[in-house]
């Protein structure tokens, strides 16, 4: 069995609620408030409203409550009998406090009118008290539904009375208590017990919190909301740069969380920085002006020693003295804190149960074997397949021999061969060098003349996959900079000129020479003529990217062997199919671009075959062409052009554009044979609504237009979620007292039968880093951040702690096989990957897809419009 | 509206008076007092509509069948046969029996039994026409002048020589008596199915296949009757009404229609199968003959396959390039096979190898002697005569043998329009030899058997309704009056001088006429006003219909003030039209080029002279814009806001034009004849165009009351060379005519009701404009075969993300739109010849068929297959059947790399294509009647049907626009005791749909709901007919719609809301339950569609 962090709850326990009912009066005032047009998505504009989000963080601010402004009300949910609310909080606000930050408020949007319209009507409104249950519909049916706010309020009770007591933390024969406070969110914080670490070089300092978040969640089939519990650890910025958001610590009440915006000094400060923080939304206009205190924010140098009043959140991923990550550890003790605290009502937690004692299998693991090769190419579509590696320096060429050489009759020697010539590494394998110096340009280069006398290899039937050397530095010198030296990122245009030519490709970084040798560039440069030497044997130490590299470029080939039908069988010749849906931003350099989205949409299919001779072959939808291409060529068509559909959407008639598109793309699939579609939970379910757990078994799925005379088309959804996803916390199959370490799930396919019968699938893992890596990531299982011995400290703080993950499966339509056989093959498809020894965290068809729209050059990047028009402009 | 020419045209100028006495005579038998509306009621043809039509006597309906049969068209006009009373009692007084008082009532004076005066004078008439017969005199010795067609290849209009023929005395045929045609009795025909089957088992056990005996049973088995449910074993065919026999494609129609024809052998009933093309006459005559001669009888003189002597060369042509079975073209060629005696004693003017085949100048050899002397200066153009060894020609044996033989096979044009060139003897009567193919029939057939009944209404339509370009801008090409004008130049001598006369005046005004208007509307002189603002914005291009007597009561209500020449009156803004404007008639006559200016008020005279002046071809050249600016000066003081002003001058100005057009047009039609016997080519296209409105039909005007000519102006803002103005004309009452063909038409031709029945798949679809039969089948076979027909949508993405849409499109986008349609299906088209070939049985249902809208978009989506990947030597692409002769020879050996072609008149040899897997092809030819069989199978080799362009017809067609009106019409009609009441009830409903439909914006959303649905009705008759293709043999048929303009709901014009709305129309009227018996699973699968979308 394996224990989660989400609790079912009960929704008497869900507590109750104050609000301000919105009269008529009210409403017209409100509407008469000089509005500002904060978004405007495309050519659809948004109604104008007041930036009352401020308002809502100052009311937090002031009373010390979570305050909810202008809930809106859920559409689907028929609440006539209940009256629209201006204001949801926990317990009533001090009327006097209300009308000074209301009243303050406004003049502040009127930019200083003081007109104080809203105040008085809120003070004559009649306060009612609400049950947050009454507000709960559908919970018989397995199908609980809300409105919008009540998911960010329905949290609150359980987290106040959870920060009632410290959670205690005991390991290595160290204990402490961590007491929570809470923030004007809902979420608590372990704000007297930071953690601080420091590194030498480069010599910094770091700080840290524990964070509880919670959310409510909803279970497919279940009557009750759960509440899950997402425990991080949280770093702090020593510095206001780029940061966004602020905690502010005022005495007994709630922690104060506020954005933050930064302006441009005149003159610098006394820390000699340039631009100062201040909060926005007026929140610290109206929290002075109700009289309380003035609001100030803590300075850069408070930040670096933790002093003041404020703790600043790290902006983004960025070097630290602290990893991330809480540990299996801490997951394991919260658990069994909530247990403990939450006694009444009673809340249970939510398990899963292996479906059987049969374990995943992973049969083959390991690059591609040669023996297998001739099967894996023609998985491809293709008779031949040649590798062409485009490199700059000697030592990769050798390192890229070294790593292809497994494939040769002599496994053991390097590959002996000359540039500019297809040689034949084994079978229909050819593999053919070309030195490129212009890799090293620090300029953009036009690679189109630069590789123009390339263009007849393109030309020829072989399938051609291209392995390149690259340089990335992230973060160049100083000195490079200035210099303009710095090594330029070919990769996005190089992939892109690749992809014109229907090439896909895959990059391996140069590896630094060893500090010995001190080898300038330039000699190693003229060694290309220069054979590697017959008489060295290849190292023993394994070189993993360049072997990791050839593997990958491998699998965009579609040049995959047996291992997925080996592990997964599949009965009669199901396509399996993975629709991957990614919102993306039109453009970040175009006027109100970034605003306006725009849908990227891959879809891939596995022809699975019941014939262990023929290969599975994966193939990806064009739209150009409305056909399915082979891996390699659809990669290629699909990176040729702009990312992302116009006009598609996750909502209204975008989503049925969507929904139209993908119906058109598998109405292009053979039509005889039966589907099996792999979703995104997260990512499809507002495009077809039968994904959603409200609307199991009614609404929209993917190829519902294909579901006649009697095909079978099985749609499972994946859920990757972390927030969704209850959090695995540890298989209580072992037992706790022998283990130094929360045991980790197993290789089984876990399930769970909700009350109204609807069965959930589950995976859980523990990371690769986790498990391996001599055991880096493994620190947080036997220690928290808390009580970490003084002798780990300096070696484990500074490390990712990984927790358990959890992938869930829904069967939303099972085409007429059981559900176990399509939980079983999903799992298995996860767990066995194509090209890799670990699981992935979506099914092969679903994984292939997400790869193939991160191979493009736009993504989450400048469109392909810029570029060119950048290149245009270039000499 | 009188109608010009109209005494020319009949004839005697004795007869027309009698006829209208015998109509007020039975008038006052049926209906006393007799008036005006309801003699004109009787000679409209229109009897259906009167309640105790069917019960009268035997007596009455054959004098009402006389009487029709001397009755003109132009008498079905009721304004007509008001005037023409009018003139005959009170002006001429040639009418003397009656007396007409100005209500309209007729006072007898006869003083006789009004019956016997009507068979009096109706006797008269008989002698008359008895004394003036006459018939096309035989050439003698001495030389003649003819126009002869060299064949061309491609559809090129073939060059025309004159041809000088030098006839000797010795070239003479034996003389031999003209045949004789018997009228039959009227008898009921029984047809007993065991009989059939009977027979059937017979043939079967002749020829040793097995399948006739099973295909009858099974069809017998399924039949259910009107009256008894089941079973049927008697086909009990009344006369009168037609019989329907509904059943499904594939379940043994057409072997029933074989059976039928030694059927009537055996009992000695002479039949008529009337098949919808030249090759289907052949196949069952053929086959007809071989169940003969299995039985043992000689079938020679038996069986005839009557088509038009003037094709039969080129069937037989196709027969012996394309017929596998060996028989048949042995067979064809003795049948249709003829040397024409004439090209030897000819010469031409050029080198010419071959006379185009069926073409030769049987019966229109001029004497060379007319251009001198006397001949010259006779009044009357001396008759063409005819080839004298025409009485023993080979060509003519057909029609010869039709008057004797048992089985007459014909198709549905010959029948409808056919003429028997031959003299012949019909009964007693004098020789003529204008006897309609029509007329033979109805005589000697007490039964005739219609095959696809539904589609030879919408033939009959298609003839009925017909358009004409007048003038279009730059082009040269189809210009019939340009061509018309080159052709009688080239003439110029060889015609008789009054016929000459009379062609170079209607020519040239008429070409005049619309070449000056079109001028005007280009360089905007006329034109759309800029009044309403919003009828211009985003539209490039403005077609629209124009009836120049529509605007007579605005016009009159807006120049109100001007025609009492009372300032008083004077109004501001537009006015709405007041339908009893005291000036209307006043207006007419000012816009009446032909009423003298001095019988015009004085005030008015000067808008008149500018009016005549402006269709004045003497008129300073370039004037038109002088006049407009002159009439805008004079009514300036009149019509004050200057944009009703220009609206008014504009209308004026049109109403100037056309009014005279529109009488030319009058012309064309009544010298139809004599122009097409002058032997010019483009004459002979507009008199074919123009000319069937003055052949003689039992009910000569629909619903509409008159032949109606309207005119369609183009005009391209961008490209004023594109300017076009076409006429269309619109007669005839097709609906009507084929439900009373065994009654009323049958009584006028033979004085006898004869039984008619109708086969059919698809008779029975009320609301379908075209196909839909107006009377209830009286037998069925219901199609009950759940879940074998599918309809899927299967739309393809477009290039920009949207599904790919081609109806609605036009020009260079829906070209564009096509290729990229055609790239983007064949994906889904290899997948789908994937999953057939590997679930079918090797050569059956392994291909498909993509439909399209026509010729051009075929080519266009084979090119846009082969742009996304098709084996461009797996598509078979039809072509325009005149195209194909061009190519023919090559594609036998066609390549791989290049598309196959295949006629679109012989689709069904696309299975015997190596390699061919797609057929592309125009829905209306792949609709009907044709077999798409695997090789040597009777299964279908079509597995499932792509369509892939909705089809839309054009409500600017004049056919479609005929079909409308009839259908609405016919809608909510009920037969009635004062049936000239309802004629006006159906006229006024007539006269406001067709408003409707003519003033709409030209686009499918925003037609009347009626008229979308009506379409909607045709699209689902034609794809039951097209998934027939597939089902032929029992096979299921799929039918998946590409278009997404099938399925997009904007605007409510989408297939699966008009099919909803369709069944609740169905339900509402009470024909749900019968549409459900008879189309069940088709029908099924097509709401499930509209249900599921």
């Amino acid at each position: 069995m394996l224990t989660t962090l989400a609790y079912l709850f009960p929704h008497s326990g869900l507590g109750s609620v104050t609000a301000y009912p919105l009269s008529r009066e009210f409403s017209a005032a409100w509407q008469r408030l000089p509005g500002y047009q904060d978004t405007e998505n495309g050519s659809k504009k948004r109604f104008k409203r007041p930036p009352y989000a401020g308002l809502a963080s100052a009311l937090s601010a002031v009373t010390g409550q979570p305050v909810v402004l202008m809930p809106d009300t859920y559409h689907n949910v028929d609440i006539d009998d209940i009256t629209p609310m201006v204001a949801i909080t926990t317990d009533p606000i001090d009327p006097r406090l209300l009308t000074s930050a209301v009243r303050t408020w406004e003049r502040l949007v009127r930019k200083g009118d003081d007109t104080n319209t809203l105040a008085p009507l809120l003070n004559e409104a009649d306060i009612e008290r609400y049950e947050l249950a009454s507000f709960v519909r559908g919970s018989k049916e397995g199908k609980p539904i809300a409105p919008g706010w009540f998911y960010r309020v329905a949290t609150w009770s359980f987290a106040q009375r959870l920060a009632r007591k410290p959670l205690t933390l005991s390991s290595g024969g160290k204990s402490v208590n961590l007491a929570w406070r809470m923030d004007t969110q809902g979420s608590l914080w372990s704000w007297d017990l930071p953690i601080r670490n420091e590194t030498l070089r480069p010599k910094r300092v770091g700080y840290a919190m524990h964070k509880l978040d919670f959310r409510i969640i909803t279970l497919p089939g279940e009557s009750q909301f759960a509440i899950h519990v997402i425990p991080t650890f949280t770093r702090l910025a020593t510095h206001w740069a780029k940061t966004r958001t602020v905690l502010l610590d005022r005495g007994k009440q709630a922690l104060l969380r506020l954005p933050v915006g930064h302006r441009p000094l005149d003159t610098p400060d006394e820390d000699g920085s340039t631009w100062r923080a201040y909060p926005r939304n007026f929140t610290a206009e109206i929290v002075q002006e109700c009289g309380l205190e003035l609001i100030n924010l803590p300075s850069n140098s408070d930040l670096r020693m933790l002093g003041g009043t404020g703790r600043v959140l790290l902006p983004g991923p960025q070097e630290y003295p602290i990893g991330k990550g809480v540990g299996t550890r801490f997951v394991t003790a919260l658990s069994d804190h909530i247990m403990d605290t939450v006694k009444r009502p009673r809340i249970s937690p939510v398990e899963y149960t292996p479906d059987s004692k049969k374990k995943l299998t992973r049969p083959v693991t390991g690059q591609l074997q040669t023996k297998d090769l001739e099967y894996a190419i023609h998985a491809t579509g293709h008779d031949r397949l040649r590798i062409l590696v485009l490199y700059s320096e000697g030592s990769t060429r050798k390192r890229i021999i070294a790593a292809l050489a497994r494939y040769t009759s002599s496994p053991r020697r390097p590959v002996e061969c000359t540039d500019r010539t297809d040689y034949r590494l084994h079978g229909n394998l050819y593999v053919h060098f070309r030195r490129v110096p212009a890799i090293d340009s620090p300029k953009s280069i036009a690679w189109n003349e630069e590789l123009a006398p390339l263009r007849t290899l393109f030309r020829d039937d072989m399938l051609t996959g291209a392995l390149v050397e690259t340089v990335w530095i992230p973060k160049p010198t100083k000195k490079q900079r200035e210099g303009k030296t710095a090594p330029h990122d070919h990769k996005r245009e190089l992939r892109r000129y690749l992809y014109n030519e229907g090439i896909v490709s895959q990059f391996l970084n140069r590896k630094n020479p060893p500090d010995s040798k001190k080898t300038p560039h330039t000699e190693a440069s003229d060694s290309t003529t220069d054979l590697p030497g017959e008489d060295k044997e290849i190292q023993e130490e394994k070189d993993h990217p360049a072997i990791n590299a050839s593997r990958d470029l491998f699998f965009r080939l579609g040049a995959i062997d047996h291992r997925l039908p080996a592990a997964t069988p599949v009965k009669e010749g199901a396509i399996l199919v993975g629709i991957h849906l990614r919102q993306q931003r039109k453009s970040t350099r175009s006027p109100r671009g970034a605003a306006q989205t725009q849908m990227v949409e891959v879809l891939t299919a596995v022809h699975t075959s019941t014939d262990p001779e023929s290969p599975w072959r994966t193939t990806t939808y064009s739209p150009a062409t409305n056909d399915w291409l082979p891996q390699a060529e659809a990669e290629a068509a699909f990176g040729r052009g702009t990312i992302g559909l116009e006009g598609h959407a996750r909502h209204d008639e975008g989503a049925r554009k969507v929904r139209d598109h993908v119906e058109a793309a598998l109405r292009a699939l053979p039509t005889a044979r039966p589907l099996i579609i792999f979703v995104d939970a997260e990512a499809c379910r507002t495009i077809w609504p039968g994904l959603q757990h409200q609307a199991l078994g009614q609404g929209a799925l993917p190829g519902d237009s294909l579901r006649r005379n009697n095909r079978s088309i099985a749609v499972v959804s994946v859920n990757t979620s972390y927030g969704e996803v209850p959090t695995p916390v540890e298989n209580t199959a072992r037992n706790r007292a022998k283990l130094k370490r929360p045991a980790k799930p197993q290789d089984y396919l876990y399930r769970r039968t909700s009350s109204t019968g609807v069965t959930t699938w589950y995976i859980a893992q523990a990371s690769r880093t986790y498990d391996g890596f001599g055991g880096e990531g493994r620190a947080g299982g036997l220690h928290t951040r808390a009580t970490l011995p003084e002798s780990d400290r300096r070696l484990h703080l500074k490390k990712d702690w990984h927790s358990f993950t959890a992938v869930q499966f829904l069967v939303a339509a099972c085409g007429g096989r059981p559900e176990e056989e399509l939980a079983t093959l999903t799992a298995q498809l996860c767990h066995q990957s194509a090209a890799w020894d670990w699981r992935t965290r979506h099914p092969y068809p679903l994984h292939v897809a997400a790869a193939v729209d991160r191979a493009h050059p736009e993504y989450r990047g400048p469109s392909l419009d810029e570029i060119k028009s950048d290149e245009k402009s270039a000499p | 509206m009188s109608v010009d020419g109209f005494e020319e045209n009949s004839g005697d100028h004795r007869i027309v008076p009698r006829v209208l006495a015998s109509a007020c005579a039975l008038a006052e038998a049926h209906f006393p007092p007799p008036t005006v509306a309801k003699a004109h009621f009787l000679v409209s043809g229109e009897l259906h509509a009167w309640d105790r039509y069917h019960r009268l006597p035997e007596e009455d309906l054959r004098r009402l069948g006389r009487l029709l049969r001397h009755r003109d068209n132009p008498l079905g006009h009721e304004k007509t046969v008001e005037d023409e009373l009018e003139r005959f009692i009170n002006g001429d007084g040639s009418l003397c029996q009656y007396a007409l008082d100005d209500q309209g009532r007729l006072l007898p004076l006869h003083g006789m039994d009004p019956r016997a005066c009507a068979d009096e004078l109706l006797d008269e008439i008989d002698r008359i026409r008895a004394g003036s017969a006459s018939l096309r005199p035989v050439a003698g010795p001495g030389h003649y002048v003819s126009t002869v067609r060299v064949p061309q290849a491609g559809d090129q209009v073939p060059p025309v020589v004159t041809a000088h023929l030098s006839l000797e005395e010795h070239h003479t045929a034996d003389a031999i008596a003209p045949p004789r045609v018997v009228t039959t009795p009227a008898t009921e025909v029984e047809i007993k199915l065991r009989e059939i089957e009977e027979l059937a088992a017979d043939h079967d056990r002749a020829s040793g296949g097995g399948h006739r005996v099973s295909t009858l049973s099974e069809l017998f088995q399924g039949l259910r009757g009107r009256k008894a449910t089941s079973p049927v074993d008697v086909l009990q065919v009344r006369s009168g009404e037609v019989s329907v026999f509904n059943a499904p494609t594939g379940s043994g129609k057409s072997v029933m229609m074989r059976v039928l024809g030694s059927w009537a052998v055996r009992e000695d009933i002479p039949v008529a199968l009337i098949a919808p093309r030249n090759s289907n006459v052949v196949k069952l005559a053929h086959e007809i003959e071989q169940d003969l001669h299995g039985q043992g009888i000689n079938p020679d003189g038996l069986v005839v396959p009557l088509m038009s002597p003037n094709s039969q060369m080129r069937e037989l042509q196709r027969i012996m390039e394309e017929e596998p079975d060996r028989d048949l073209r042995l067979w064809a060629q003795e049948k249709f096979g003829y040397g024409c005696a004439l090209p030897s004693a000819t010469s031409t003017e050029h080198e010419v190898d071959t006379w185009d085949m069926g073409q030769e100048p049987c019966t229109s050899l001029a004497p060379a002697e007319s251009m001198h002397g006397a001949a010259r200066r006779r009044k009357n153009p001396p008759p063409a005569q005819v080839c004298p060894f025409q009485v023993t020609c080979g060509k003519f044996e057909q029609q010869r043998q039709a008057c004797t033989a048992k089985v007459i096979v014909t198709t549905h044009a010959n029948f409808y329009r056919g003429r028997i060139h031959i003299p012949v003897q019909v009964d007693d009567q004098p020789v003529t030899d204008t006897l309609a193919v029509e007329e033979l029939v109805m005589r000697r057939c007490p039964l005739t058997v219609v095959d696809e009944i539904d589609d030879f209404q919408s033939h009959v339509l298609g003839s009925e309704g017909r358009g004409l370009t007048l003038a279009w801008g730059n082009h040269r090409e189809d210009r019939p009056l340009l061509a018309a004008d080159t052709e009688h130049i080239d003439a110029f001598g060889r015609l008789p001088g009054r016929l000459s006369q009379g062609l170079r005046n209607t020519i040239s005004s008429t070409r005049w006429l619309s070449e000056t208007y079109i001028t005007a509307l280009a360089d905007g002189t006329l034109g759309p006003s800029e009044r309403r603002k919003n009828r211009r914005k985003n539209r490039p291009t403005e077609k629209r219909w124009i009836m120049p007597q529509r605007w007579d009561t605005w016009l009159a209500t807006q120049l109100h003030a001007y025609m009492a020449d009372d300032p008083a009156l004077l109004v501001t803004s537009e006015q709405d039209s007041d339908a009893y404007s005291p000036h209307r008639t006043l207006f007419r006559d000012l816009v009446d080029e032909r009423k003298a200016l001095d019988g015009l008020p004085e005030h008015l005279r000067s808008l008149g002279h500018l009016l005549r002046q402006v269709v004045h071809p003497r008129q300073p050249s370039g004037d038109t814009h002088m006049i407009r600016r002159g009439i805008d000066e004079l009514l300036n003081p009149w019509v004050t806001e200057q944009r009703l002003r220009a609206e008014v001058t504009d209308r004026l100005l049109r109403r100037a034009f056309l009014g005279p057009l529109q009488r030319t047009m009058y012309q064309f039609v009544h010298s139809a004849p004599a122009f097409a016997r002058a032997g010019m080519e483009s004459v002979r296209l507009i008199a074919d165009v123009l000319g069937p409105y003055s052949a003689w039909r039992a009910i000569p005007h629909g619903p509409l009351g008159r032949l109606m000519f309207a005119f369609t102006e183009d005009i391209h803002h961008s490209r004023t060379g594109d300017t076009k103005l076409s006429v269309a004309a619109f007669g005839g009452d097709p609906h009507n005519y084929v439900t009373t063909l065994g009654s009323v038409t049958a009584y006028a031709r033979c004085g006898r009701s004869r039984a008619v029945l109708g086969l059919s798949a698809t008779a029975y679809a009320p609301g379908a404009h075209r196909h839909h039969v107006h009377v209830e089948p009286t037998w069925w076979v219901p199609d009950q075969s759940p879940g074998t027909v599918d309809v899927e949508n299967v739309p393809v993405p477009g290039p920009d993300g949207e599904m790919s849409r081609v109806s609605g499109k036009s020009g260079k986008a829906r070209i564009e739109a096509t290729l990229s349609m055609g790239e983007r299906l064949w994906p889904l088209l290899r997948n789908e010849l994937d999953v057939l070939e590997q679930s079918g049985t090797w050569g059956t249902q392994d291909r498909l068929l993509l439909a399209s809208t026509s010729y051009d978009s075929c080519r266009h989506l084979a090119e846009g297959l082969v742009r996304g990947g098709a084996k461009p030597g797996s598509l078979a692409v039809a072509i325009r059947p005149a195209e194909y002769a061009a190519t023919y020879g090559d594609s036998t050996s066609s390549p791989e790399w290049a598309v196959q072609e295949l006629p679109g008149d012989r689709l069904e040899d696309f299975p015997n294509l190596p390699g061919a897997k797609i057929l592309i092809a125009p829905l209306g030819r792949a609709e009907r009647g044709l077999n798409i069989l695997a090789p040597n199978t009777g299964v279908s080799a079509i597995g499932s049907i792509w369509v892939a362009i909705r089809p839309i017809p054009l409500v600017d067609d004049p056919d479609e626009l005929l079909a409308f009106l009839g259908s609405h019409c016919l809608a909510d009609a009920r037969t009635s005791p004062t049936p000239w009441l309802e004629l006006e009830r159906r006229k006024n409903v007539a006269g406001h749909y067709f408003e409707e439909l003519v003033t709409n914006e030209r686009y499918f959303r925003s037609l009347p709901d009626v008229t979308k649905r009506a379409i909607a009705a045709e699209l689902v008759i034609s794809l039951i007919q097209l998934v027939g293709r597939a089902r032929r043999g029992g096979t299921p048929g799929r039918i998946k719609l590409v278009d997404h303009a099938f399925v997009n709901a904007n605007g409510r014009s989408d297939l699966p809301s008009l099919i909803r709305d369709l069944r609740t129309e169905w339900a509402r009227s009470g024909a749900l339950h019968l549409m459900q018996n008879l189309y069940g699973t088709t029908l099924d699968a097509f709401f499930s569609f509209a249900d599921n979308h």
